[in-house]
């Protein structure tokens, strides 16, 4: 019944890209409102303390102050997150972080309230800190919660390694670590909020989750759900950070209470200090092999250190043991992650969840093996990848799309001609080349859990089409593709339909953008909806056109019978004569990825309905006299299901690339010590390299026209091939990330390529 | 956030010094390190003054003898890419292309280059530091790494700047217009180590400019590079790096003038590297003996040892590409 109007595969102009070329978008920070109050956060400055008394006296005596607030002026639920409920909006009693929000001055211009904010006296009485996860779990441990340390635990069993390791013919154990590393996207968190006409709260924010802001807002406030209003404001980026609360909260309690327009935008370094950061991970993975490099077992201990507050640090201590294979078949497997309180900044999602960190360590685990066994990276990679008909550690039979074959079978000629040719090449005397693999897979949407999408689509009388989606779209492009799907089973051009984004007024609960699941999920759910109004039009379409349904089609605005395209119907016909007869078309569609939780104690269970694969290559030059890493080239080759539109495709895995190399080569937040850009290293356009994306598309049966994601998968696999060919440039292993000069010129030394006489 | 204050624009060099007088006046040329400070209250100001309107000081002008007059309000990248610099001058050349990034290179310029702030993360952090006026060096016992391995004593930066190495090596002078009239200083004598006063980075008096750079000619056979380490390729300072300005003279280096970057708190020259280096060809034997050289007074802090490493690194990289003639850049 659908003619897809050859809109899937194509890259058509991004909805909103010529208006952002124009500067017409507006973001948080540029909203006009009428003589808007600015929001200021006094941070805490202490690593943990009991409040014993916040005095603002002085700070409300500063000129233009209008209100100073504390956790006492919040009506209802103070706790805030979005798996377990363990963060304060302002601290109570007790700050357990540097960046704890402990007050929050609203006055009339930034200079009285950030004057203001420097004269509340805070009295603390501090508590020892922590700040390691391992002593954290310690006895003696400072309790960061009263709860305890620890936040969860996941472990994933399958067979018996233990046993199995006895028959390899070789087992690798090494331990890995990452560290801490700050989203740095473009725009810093801001939002701002107004009453309504009939005086309801108004919200305007940089956010990937429109529809959880609502929620948090509406239980902060204790007011009934239509008093709030989310809209997603054009949104500058924000790879994970920008699912927690970072400013909603704060322009709702001011709204709350003074009932006039307020405005909040962090400076960077406000990003920096009260936003989340990529949980730095710990891990011990012991793999062995038979003698052909068929993987027999593995096991992993990894230990994630959440900070402060656990935000979706449950998601990544989920998500780092389920993926700890690697896209690998193994039969037995024994994975814990447990996710610890400290009192660092608090850690949360960032693109990937945890599954950067695993596939650092299940690619060098696998560089070892193949070392080990004198075996070729690729081929070791090739004899264990996942195929259909493989089941995985948690005990899912995959049976749908599984690419990661295609995708190491894509990279081969350029990898074989990269050792062939690229990697003998002539160099200066100090430089050594080397050529690295890294792999990974990625479940699409949340772990285990149910994460629907809903989506609307409307047809008023006039035949015009409005689509409805709570999807916020923060640069991946989301609106454009679900616009596709919509127009593909409509048989319109995308650019008949009219969208409208990410306002909980108007929009229901597309989950959040995060997971790669937007265009699998969403997607599902707009083609749901689509396909219940294509429904209709066809029915209705008999009754016109007197043909049988299955002989309509939908095309350009008509139904048009198959076999003579003249014999016709437009849209607007079909519309006027529904909305007579009463016939509704308002339709919501719904799209839930079928799963299974997680066993406790096993971690049996089906998480992820469906997939992602990827392979990339690195070529890298290190200099072994100064530790300097250029990156010559990435190729990257992505098993996406189906490329919806194949620019945002390639743009997601350019970006991910320029992430993964910054992960890879020079990204680390030292809470003492990083305050703002000027700390903190990401890759400028003269770090980046050639990007080869290869888009491999294995379609997955229940993804819309095949799709599955890509918005985190471009970046895993990045960091462990730029590790492995460094590896190879200087015959050492780096293991700890990211590899910065001082630890490759380390590495040189050790291995004995930091000498004149050898290189040269 | 940046405090009041007020902003004048002198059009000429007479009024520019009277207004300079002013208590709390600092000196705006490019801005780029001054608008920094200013927003992160490392000093306060009552008044700016823009110099951008004394167009004297602008440009790069030859000299009768065969040298260069660089006028202190030159941008970066009109230092980096003239002519005269880039053939004769090679060194400063590459100094100032390695300076932050393109748009700091075009509005950033010569002489405010060689007087910047120091990047040490607790004097430019919340930190009183002995620098501000403190009790003591927050480096020492602190996060060390990017701190100094030669010349500490009270305080432990690093010089920031790219092109004063090359300025060293290349022998050039700074002229200074105060109200007492005109001086010239060495660059090599213009920055204060903080053994002498840790409180100033350069013998420029809070009334006083620089307003030219003048680069004595280039002798035969010279060959002058500048190499620079940091973490990225751009916008970033140097964690280690060298400008070698070389006489050869059929193939022996005949006199040699070396001088470091990113290891200590003013461009460092080595006379080590020069005495090994001097009458010699930059064998690997030579090289090597050199590079050992180069560090052998190094005296690293906890976290900093890294930077001996590196530089001996460079130098063996960048002495052996002077005896090529070439820069493996």
């Amino acid at each position: 019944m659908k003619s897809n109007n050859g809109m899937i595969g194509k890259s058509i102009p991004r909805i909103g890209a010529i208006e952002r070329l124009l500067g017409k978008p507006l973001f948080s920070a540029d909203m006009e409102l009428d003589h808007p109050l600015v929001l200021k956060v006094l941070p805490s400055d202490r690593h943990h303390a009991r409040i014993l008394d916040i005095d603002t006296a002085e700070a409300a005596r500063v000129e233009g102050v209008v209100e100073i607030f504390t956790a006492e002026d919040i009506p209802r639920n103070h706790l805030t997150g979005i798996i377990n409920k363990d963060r304060p909006l302002l601290a109570k009693n007790k700050v357990r972080s540097k960046g704890d929000a402990v007050a929050l001055v609203a006055a009339l211009n930034i200079h009285a309230a950030e004057t203001a904010a420097k004269k509340i006296h805070v009295v603390y009485e501090d508590l020892p800190s922590v700040h390691d996860p391992e002593e954290a779990l310690k006895n003696h441990a400072s309790k960061v919660h009263e709860k305890g340390n620890l936040l969860f635990t996941r472990k994933i069993k399958k067979g018996n390694p233990e046993k199995a390791f006895e028959a390899c013919a070789v087992v690798v154990e090494k331990t890995y670590r990452t560290s801490f590393l700050e989203h740095t996207y473009l725009e810093p968190d801001a939002g701002a909020g107004y009453l309504d006409p009939d005086g309801n709260l108004v919200i305007i924010a940089s956010t990937q989750n429109p529809h959880y802001d609502h929620s948090e807002l509406v239980s902060l406030l204790g007011v009934a759900p239509e008093k709030v209003r989310i809209v997603q404001a054009a949104t500058g980026g924000g790879f994970g950070s920008k699912l927690d609360l970072n400013v909603q909260g704060f322009i709702g309690l001011a709204l709350y209470h003074l009932k006039r327009p307020v405005m909040c935008t962090f400076t960077r370094e406000e990003t920096y200090r009260m936003t989340a950061k990529r949980h730095p991970l710990k891990m011990v993975f012991k793999t062995g092999a038979d003698e052909n490099g068929h993987l027999m077992a593995m096991t992993a201990k990894m230990i994630c250190d959440t900070g402060a507050y656990g935000s979706y640090g449950l998601a990544v201590a989920s998500r780092a043991p389920v993926h700890a294979t690697g896209p690998y078949e193994i039969d037995h497997v024994d994975v814990e992650c447990r996710c610890v309180y400290t009192n660092n900044p608090f850690a949360g999602a960032m693109r990937g969840f945890g599954v950067p960190q695993a596939a650092f360590a299940h690619e060098s685990q696998m560089d070892l093996l193949a070392e080990a066994l004198g075996m070729d990276p690729l081929e070791i990679r090739r004899v264990n990848a996942l195929k259909a008909g493989h089941k995985t550690a948690t005990g899912q039979l995959l049976n749908g799309s599984v690419g990661i074959d295609q995708c190491l079978e894509a990279v081969k000629p350029h990898y074989e001609n990269a050792l062939k040719t690229w990697l003998h090449g002539e160099t200066d005397f100090a430089k050594q080349r080397g050529v690295g693999l890294g792999a990974m897979w990625y479940g699409i949407g949340n772990t285990g859990v149910q994460n629907p999408s809903t989506a609307h689509i409307e047809m008023d009388g006039e035949g015009r089409i409005t689509l409805y989606t709570g999807c916020a779209d923060i640069g991946q492009g989301s609106t454009t593709v679900l616009s596709q799907i919509a127009a593909a089973v409509l048989g319109i051009s995308p650019d008949m339909l009219c969208m409208v984004v990410g306002d909980t007024a108007f929009t229901s609960n597309a989950g959040a953008t995060s997971a790669s699941r937007q265009t699998y999920i969403s997607g599902n759910a707009v083609k749901n909806a689509a396909e219940k109004l294509a429904d209709v039009l066809l029915t209705e379409g008999v009754d016109l056109l007197k043909r049988p349904k299955t002989d309509l089609m939908l095309e350009n605005g008509f139904v048009v019978y198959k076999k003579d395209p003249d014999h016709r119907m437009p849209f607007s016909k079909i519309a006027a004569r529904a909305a007579k007869r009463g016939i509704p078309l308002r339709w919501q569609g719904y799209f839930d990825p079928e799963t299974v939780p997680l066993d406790p104690e096993t971690g049996e269970g089906v998480p992820y309905a469906t997939y992602a694969f990827a392979c990339h290559v690195a070529l890298v030059t290190v200099d072994v006299l100064t530790g300097e890493v250029t990156v010559h080239k990435i190729i990257a080759a992505h098993d996406v299901g189906r490329a919806i539109h194949p620019a945002s495709v390639e743009g997601q895995i350019r970006g991910g690339a320029a992430m993964g190399v910054g992960f890879a080569l020079m990204e680390e937040y030292d809470p003492s010590t990083t305050r703002s850009l000027k700390d903190y290293h990401i890759p400028t356009a003269m770090d980046m390299p050639e990007i080869i994306p290869i888009i491999i598309e294995s379609s997955e049966p229940t993804g819309p026209f095949g799709a599955k994601g890509v918005g985190e998968p471009a970046l895993i696999p990045t960091a462990p091939a730029v590790i492995n060919g460094i590896t190879n440039a200087v015959s050492a292993r780096i293991y700890h990330l990211p590899a910065n000069l001082e630890r490759v010129l380390e590495a040189s030394i050790q291995s004995g390529k930091f000498t004149m006489k050898e290189v040269a | 956030m940046l405090s009041n204050f007020a902003y004048v624009q002198p059009q000429s060099l007479k009024a520019a010094l009277k207004q300079l007088e002013t208590p709390e006046a600092r000196l705006h040329a490019g801005g780029t390190d001054l608008l920094g400070c200013l927003r992160e209250g490392i000093f306060g100001a009552k008044k700016i003054v823009s110099i951008s309107g004394l167009n004297a000081f602008k440009g790069v002008r030859e000299t009768s003898n065969g040298g260069l007059r660089i006028g202190a309000l030159t941008t970066i990248t009109q230092v980096e890419r003239h002519p005269a610099i880039r053939s004769r001058f090679r060194a400063l050349s590459q100094g100032a292309g390695e300076v932050a990034s393109p748009q700091l290179r075009n509005q950033g310029t010569i002489g405010g280059n060689i007087c910047q702030k120091p990047r040490c993360w607790y004097y430019r952090g919340e930190f009183h530091c002995l620098r501000k006026g403190g009790e003591r060096c927050y480096a020492v016992g602190g996060e060390n790494q990017y701190h100094c391995i030669f010349g500490g004593e009270n305080c432990f930066i690093v010089h920031p700047s790219d092109t004063a190495p090359p300025l060293v090596a290349l022998e050039a002078v700074v002229r200074i217009v105060g109200p007492q009239g005109t001086r010239s200083v060495p660059v090599s004598r213009f920055h204060v180590p903080p053994s002498e006063d840790f409180r100033q980075e350069t013998v420029l008096a809070p009334d006083e400019m620089v307003t030219e750079i003048i680069l004595p000619p280039a002798p035969s056979g010279l060959r002058s590079s500048y190499r620079k380490v940091r973490a990225r390729r751009a916008w970033d300072f140097s964690l280690a790096g060298m400008a070698l300005a070389i006489t050869f003279k059929d193939n022996t280096v005949q006199k040699a003038r070396v001088v470091f970057s990113g290891v200590a708190p003013v461009p460092w020259r080595s006379k080590e590297v020069e005495v090994a280096i001097t009458g010699r060809r930059l064998d690997k034997e030579t090289v090597a003996r050199a590079a050992d050289a180069a560090v052998r007074e190094a005296e690293p802090m906890e976290k900093n040892g890294y930077k001996i490493s590196l530089l001996r690194g460079v130098v063996e990289e960048e002495l052996l590409a002077a005896q090529s003639g070439e820069s493996p850049g």
